[in-house]
């Protein structure tokens, strides 16, 4: 990276979002199996409807678990199973340590950022879907709005627009492009989209990117199937036919003198 | 709570950072090389690839399927793909009586573009090249296949595809028999094809196809073909596909009097090394039941092979 792409994102990086109000506590919405609350120099609270989070507390989800936070400004984050989340208090920063979440950050609330140790996410009012899993996967799909990924070690820039997704491995090489996602399955079968109704306005902005979704596939310039593969692995043996019709064409000619060195199938 | 205000540096640093995404070079793609994930393959403009989701993770479930949609906006890829293998036969000239095993090399060639015409529809062609050799004499051959033809699908009715295409068959052993043993083909084939399951770990379809011949040299072997697949694959990791398949054939001559069911079934296991470059070995079960006289045509053949395959797009 140059020295002015270096100093570009550190200015980015470290720079408040525009006239943000900061985020400066969130309370337990909804709570799924286990989800703990780790506050510094204390033990885990098991969380609870209510509950509230705040300074450097984070919360942590168990297997198969999930849980909501909502923050002053109506910013809503659903944590997914395995997941270790927490934001500083004052800033817009979120930290998703490991783990899956939700975002949904309404619009003119002053976006966001979401931290991972490889790359920096910076939304407006957005909703998206986050993954990271260190040393594995990270991927994020942006459901409404958009975003911009920044990888940390070397100040690459992704904008993912609605209706997108990306996905890339965690070892900070490199950012590929986004692909587009079929909204309208994934936010079927999302147990995060689906614990509990969205905010009306972004439910709605989904529901215009699926009929558009729905619309590209339906003058094919978006596909989600594939054509027949003319081969299979019995390719080989169908084509034996062939050598029978070549046999028989023999016999027909009546050359029955067919060189082989052990064949005798009676013909 | 405090309004903020900002930096000028944030504009300055979003001009300065441009969009700067990569994709990973042929090469890499070749030799699966590439330090990082490249996932162009999922939305490149190519009907025949098989992966349709993000690569599986363990937070799958609370994100929610990620079926990949491919985006058609641009010149559609030119696909080469080889593929080479060697299978081990029970019964290797499909012979009726005193059964031989032995073994046989088959490799393809294929060179195939299917472009976007218009809403769903897509132009078909291909060409291909297949060489089959033998451990025992008299049995080679190699056969050439063009095809031209449309593959239109159907988002309403579940993406059902229905394709129809003129295809043009030569199969020539000259080389072993003589100048006068090539057989050729003209035909036309017409399927359909359905994913009824398509879930990340799981893929199932149903697929009829007829194929007719409007001309073929011999005449006698002149035919009309119906079949029906069924097929279910497994994909236990990103790599590794398992697949189930059976195919059902009715041959029905049209020169002389005589009628063929022609069944296999076999269980294939893929391991995907790279983007292009791919290891299957199969099982595979044939049975021809013939209503020719004495059973001169029945025959059943066991196969086991292991095939590689390489495939370059661009």
């Amino acid at each position: 990276m140059t020295m002015k792409h270096l100093a570009a994102f550190l200015i980015l990086a470290t720079a408040p979002l525009c006239h943000a109000d900061t985020l400066q506590s969130a309370t337990v919405t909804r709570v799924v199996n286990e989800v703990n609350i780790y506050k510094p120099g204390s033990s885990a609270q098991p969380a609870k409807p209510g509950s509230s989070v705040r300074g450097q507390t984070s919360v942590q989800t168990g297997a198969n678990s999930r849980s909501e936070l909502r923050f002053q400004d109506a910013t809503i984050t659903r944590l997914g199973a395995n997941t270790v989340f927490s934001f500083q208090q004052g800033t817009r920063d979120l930290q998703l340590q490991q783990g899956t979440l939700l975002l949904q950050v309404p619009k003119n609330a002053g976006g966001a950022r979401i931290r991972t140790s490889t790359v920096t996410a910076a939304i407006t009012g957005t909703t998206i879907l986050m993954e990271f899993l260190q040393n594995k996967w990270i991927k994020i799909i942006v459901l409404e709005g958009k975003l911009d990924v920044f990888l940390n070690a070397i100040g690459r820039r992704v904008t993912i627009n609605e209706g997108q997704m990306l996905f890339m491995k965690d070892n900070g090489q490199g950012i590929p492009n986004p692909v587009d996602v079929d909204l309208a399955r994934l936010t079927r079968s999302s147990r995060l989209v689906t614990m509990a109704p969205l905010p009306p306005n972004a439910q709605g902005a989904i529901d215009r990117r699926i009929v558009i979704q729905t619309d590209e596939k339906k003058d094919g310039t978006l596909v989600g199937a594939n054509v027949v593969p003319r081969t299979r692995g019995d390719q080989a043996l169908q084509d034996q036919r062939n050598v029978r019709d070549i046999r028989d064409k023999l016999r027909d000619n009546g050359d029955y003198n067919i060189p082989t060195d052990n064949l005798s199938n009676g013909q | 709570m405090s309004k903020r205000i900002a930096r000028p540096g944030t504009l300055l640093a979003s001009l300065v950072l441009l969009p700067n995404a990569f994709a990973a070079s042929p090469i890499d793609r070749l030799l699966g090389s590439a330090d990082y994930f490249d996932p162009s393959p999922y939305s490149e403009q190519d009907l025949d690839e098989e992966k349709q989701f993000a690569p599986q993770s363990e937070g799958d479930a609370d994100l929610g399927e990620q079926f990949i949609l491919k985006r058609y906006s641009d010149r559609a890829p030119i696909r080469f793909k080889l593929e080479t293998g060697a299978f081990w036969s029970d019964n290797i000239a499909s012979a009726s009586f005193a059964e031989a095993d032995g073994w046989f090399w088959a490799t393809r060639a294929d060179v195939s573009w299917r472009p976007r015409l218009g809403p769903n529809l897509f132009l078909d062609t291909y060409i291909q090249e297949d060489i089959y050799r033998y451990d025992q004499r008299g049995l080679d051959f190699e056969s050439t296949e063009f095809g031209l033809g449309l593959v239109k699908i159907f988002p309403d009715l579940g993406d059902l595809v229905l394709f129809g295409r003129y295809e043009f068959e030569h199969i020539d052993a000259e080389a072993f028999f003589g100048p006068d043993t090539s057989n050729h083909y003209h035909r036309i084939h017409l399927g359909a094809h359905k994913n009824f399951l398509n879930q990340p770990k799981h893929t199932a379809y149903a697929a009829v196809d007829a194929s007719f011949d409007l001309d073929a040299d011999p005449n006698f072997t002149e035919r009309y073909e119906y079949a029906a697949h069924l097929g279910y694959s497994w994909h236990p990791t990103d790599k590794i596909t398992t697949t189930a398949f059976y195919r059902a054939a009715w041959i029905h001559y049209q020169n002389v009097a005589r009628e063929d069911v022609f069944q296999t079934a076999g269980l294939e296991l893929a391991y995907t090394f790279s983007e292009a470059v791919e290891l299957k070995t199969s099982v595979i079960y044939g049975d021809n039941d013939s209503d020719s006289p004495f059973g001169v045509n029945d025959y059943e053949a066991f196969q086991a092979g292991l095939v590689a395959s390489l495939v370059v797009k661009w």
